[in-house]
């Protein structure tokens, strides 16, 4: 169980990172950085999270 | 609209290259640089701690490092050479994590290189997104001031009283 919170944690921080570059690159001002990098870490998580989600519902109805 | 002040991108690219974050203090650009770097840095560190600090090579891993490292620049380069003579002596458990990790990192050099880009030719992109909101809004004040300004059609005018009532 501990091994699944460690990838968990990992992928958070590879979201963060992501999103600290991506919302760099969309503004200059420091408060402008900061808002943009919290809309796309959690437009990302969002994203994969949904992602996964979706796939273990379609591999649910594969098995059904 | 004010004009956007171009520079050249060529030195401050190949610094974004060289070092993620100084292609953006090259232009003047403090807090993007340091949110590059203190993104780029840590996650490719943590890439090459969770693959036991071998897995930066182009004799190990040709593909990853040819296709992905080689945009980490002298990140990438001195952790090759540091780790020239690494061995594998065993598996570990996130190894393959790490492998990405690295390689997200050089890749996301690559998004902060385009940005460096861009904002030396097109200027900042708040000041983009400024100067769109300045010309939609005297768009729309010159839309809302034309009828006024143009003598109405003759179709539209009112019907001349006949003489004499």
């Amino acid at each position: 169980m501990d091994r699944v919170w460690v990838r968990i944690a990992l992928f958070l921080v590879v979201c963060l990172a992501v999103g600290m570059v991506t919302g760099a690159s969309r503004a200059t001002t420091l408060r402008g950085i900061v808002r943009k990098t919290v809309e796309q870490f959690a437009s990302l998580v969002a994203l994969i999270v949904g992602l996964s989600i979706g796939l273990w519902l379609l591999s649910l109805v594969a098995q059904a | 609209m004010e004009p956007v002040e171009r520079k050249s991108p060529v030195l401050p690219v190949l610094l974004a290259w060289l070092v993620p974050g100084a292609g953006h203090l090259s232009i003047g650009r403090l807090w993007p640089g340091v949110f590059t770097f203190a993104a780029i840095i840590p996650l490719f560190v943590l890439g090459m701690a969770l693959s036991g600090f071998e897995n930066v090579g182009w004799e190990r891993h040709p593909y990853w490092f040819w296709g992905a490292h080689v945009w980490g620049g002298l990140l990438t380069a001195g952790s090759a050479v540091l780790t020239l003579h690494a061995e594998v002596r065993e598996k570990l458990p996130d190894q393959s994590v790490g492998q990405l990790f690295t390689g997200v990192a050089c890749l996301l050099n690559v998004v902060a290189m385009a940005d460096v880009w861009s904002r030396c030719n097109r200027g900042d992109p708040e000041a983009r997104a400024a100067a769109r909101a300045t010309a939609a809004a005297a768009a729309e004040s010159a839309d809302a001031a034309r009828p006024a300004d143009v003598a109405p059609s003759p179709t539209t005018s009112p019907a001349p009283e006949a003489p004499g009532g």
